[in-house]
C-alpha cells in the first residue's frame, strides 16, 4: 500500500541548477540590474558579473571616494582607495556578509579602514602632521559639512547637532581625522577611557536619534 | 560579564570607527566571533558612521573606466575557462578560480545561514574563510596581518580551540593565545612593554619539566603565529638577549596553563 509519489520532474528546475558561469561581456539590462538589491548584486558578481559589479560602483563609489578622501586629504590616494575596495569586491565578494550589514556599510568601513591603514603608514605620516597643523588651525573638522545626501540629510544633521560637544568632537577626530581613540585623548587632553565612553555614547545616542526618524534601521 | 567582556564592549565604538591599536583589533575581533551582542553593536555602529560619510555625490568621471581596465587584465575576468590554461603559472590566476569557486559557495553558505538551514553550512563557511585566510596571509601587507590573523583565530575559537590568558608574577595580563585542535596557535599582545633593542620576548611551550621554545615575537609581542606539541602544560614567556634563547635564561615574565 505504498503511496503513490509524484512523478519526477522531468528535468532540474533552473531554480537549482548550478549557476553557470557567464562571459563578462554579457549584460544584464540596467532596468533589471538597477532593481536588484545589493544582496543580489553581490551575488551576481560572484559569478564574474562586471556589469553588476559596474552597478555597485554606480550606487556606492561616490560615498566610498568621498570618504577617503576626506580622511586622506588626497585625490590620488582617494582613487587608490576605491579601485582596492571594488576590486576586493571583485575579487572576494564572499568577504561582504549580508547579515553584518548594508553592503554600502560594508564598503564605507573597507574604505575608512583601508584609508585609516594609509594615513597611518610611515609615508603618509608627515601628510597627517601637515593636516593636523591645518585642523587645529582651521578650529577642526565638521561632521555637519560632511553630510550632503538629500533624502536623510536633515535628520543626520539633527542628530550630529543633538551630541553633546565632547562626543562630537570625538567621533569627529577619529572618523575623519582617522586618530586612533589613543590620539583622539592626548589631541583633547582627556582621560583615554573618557574618549572611548564618549565615541561609543555618541554613536549609539545618533543610532537612537536615526531610528526614532526611521532611518539606519535595516 | 566578564571584565574582559566589558573592556571590549567599551571599545566598540572606536573599533568600529578603525580607531583602536591593531592588538586591540585582534582581541576584538576574536571576541566579536563568539559574541552576537557584540557583533550586533558593531554593525550599528558601522551603520550610523556610514550615514555620516555618505556625500550623495557620484565618483569622479573616469574612475569605473580606470577600474574596469584593471579588471580586463586581472585574472578572474578571463571568465572562459579554455582561456584560463595558459594563465594557470602565475599564482594569481592559480587563486582566481579556487577563491571564485569558494566565493559562490559561501554566499549560498552565509545565505542558508541567514535562513536558518542548520550547522552544514555554517561549518563550510568556516573551512572556507579559513582556507581563504590562509592565502590572504601570504599576500597580506603589514597593515591587513593583525586583522586576518584575527579572523583565523576566530575560527579556531568557533571551533572549539582552547584559549590561554598568559599573565604576569602579580597576575596582570601580558598576552594571550589561542590554540587549535591541531596545534597551531596565536599569541596576542596583551600590554606587554617594548623592550630595549638588545632584548626579546620569548614563547616557551613548557611539556613535563622540559621548556621548547615557540617562537621570538622580538622587542614587542605584537601577534605571533606557533606550534605547540600536544602534551603542552602551559606557555610561558621570557625576556632574552637579542635574537634568542636556547633555553630560557631569565624567570617567566608571563605564564599561563593550557587546559587539556
Amino acid at each position: 500500500m505504498n503511496p503513490t509519489l509524484p512523478a519526477a520532474p522531468s528535468r532540474v528546475p533552473d531554480v537549482i541548477r548550478p549557476p553557470s558561469r557567464q562571459r563578462k561581456n554579457e549584460h544584464m539590462p540596467n532596468a533589471i540590474l538597477r532593481e536588484m538589491g545589493d544582496a543580489a548584486l553581490v551575488v551576481a558578481i560572484g559569478r564574474w558579473r562586471q556589469d553588476a559589479l559596474a552597478e555597485a560602483f554606480r550606487r556606492h563609489a561616490g560615498a566610498v571616494h568621498a570618504l577617503a578622501r576626506r580622511v586622506l586629504y588626497e585625490d590620488a590616494a582617494a582613487e587608490e582607495v576605491v579601485q582596492e575596495i571594488f576590486l576586493r569586491l571583485w575579487n572576494s565578494p564572499d568577504r561582504f556578509d549580508p547579515d553584518r550589514g548594508s553592503l554600502r556599510s560594508f564598503l564605507l568601513a573597507q574604505s575608512h579602514g583601508r584609508a585609516v591603514d594609509i594615513l597611518r603608514s610611515d609615508i603618509s605620516r608627515k601628510r597627517r602632521e601637515e593636516k593636523d597643523a591645518r585642523g587645529t588651525a582651521e578650529a577642526g573638522y565638521d561632521i555637519e559639512h560632511e553630510v550632503w545626501d538629500l533624502a536623510v540629510a536633515d535628520h543626520v544633521k539633527e542628530a550630529v547637532s543633538g551630541l553633546p560637544v565632547d562626543e562630537r568632537r570625538a567621533i569627529e577626530l577619529a572618523y575623519f581625522g582617522g586618530h586612533s581613540y589613543r590620539e583622539v585623548a592626548e589631541l583633547l587632553g582627556a582621560p583615554e577611557g573618557t574618549v572611548k565612553s564618549r565615541i561609543r555614547s555618541g554613536l549609539r545616542r545618533m543610532r537612537g536619534s536615526l531610528a526614532a526618524a526611521g532611518i539606519g534601521a535595516p | 560579564m566578564s571584565a574582559t567582556h566589558r573592556e571590549i564592549q567599551e571599545l566598540l565604538g572606536a573599533f568600529a570607527l578603525d580607531a583602536v591599536d591593531p592588538t586591540e583589533a585582534v582581541v576584538i575581533e576574536a571576541h566579536l566571533a563568539t559574541c552576537p551582542r557584540c557583533r550586533h553593536e558593531v554593525r550599528e555602529h558601522r551603520e550610523v558612521a556610514s550615514l555620516l560619510a555618505y556625500a550623495g555625490t557620484s565618483a569622479p568621471d573616469g574612475m569605473w573606466d580606470r577600474l574596469a581596465a584593471t579588471l580586463e587584465g586581472a585574472p578572474p575576468a578571463a571568465a572562459a575557462p579554455a582561456l584560463m590554461l595558459g594563465r594557470r603559472q602565475t599564482a594569481s590566476a592559480a587563486y582566481g578560480p579556487r577563491r571564485r569557486g569558494a566565493s559562490i559557495v559561501k554566499i549560498v553558505a552565509t545565505a542558508a545561514l541567514v535562513a536558518g538551514l542548520g550547522a552544514g553550512g555554517l561549518q563550510v563557511q568556516r573551512t572556507l574563510r579559513s582556507q581563504d585566510d590562509q592565502i590572504n596571509k601570504m599576500l597580506a601587507t603589514d597593515a591587513s596581518r593583525a586583522r586576518l590573523l584575527a579572523e583565523t583565530a576566530a575560527a579556531a575559537l568557533a571551533d572549539g580551540a582552547r584559549q590561554v590568558h598568559l599573565v604576569t608574577p602579580d597576575r596582570q595580563p601580558i598576552a594571550d593565545a589561542v590554540i587549535r585542535a591541531n596545534g597551531e596557535g596565536y599569541l596576542l599582545d596583551k600590554g606587554a612593554p617594548t623592550l630595549p633593542e638588545d632584548r626579546t620576548y620569548q614563547l616557551w611551550a613548557v611539556t613535563g619539566g622540559q621548556k621548547l621554545s615557540l617562537g621570538i615575537p622580538g622587542r614587542d609581542i605584537d601577534v605571533l603565529a606557533f606550534r605547540v606539541p600536544e602534551d603542552t602544560d602551559a606557555l610561558a614567556i621570557t625576556v632574552e638577549q637579542a635574537p634568542g634563547a636556547v633555553t630560557p635564561q631569565n624567570q617567566a615574565v608571563g605564564f599561563g596553563l593550557v587546559q587539556r
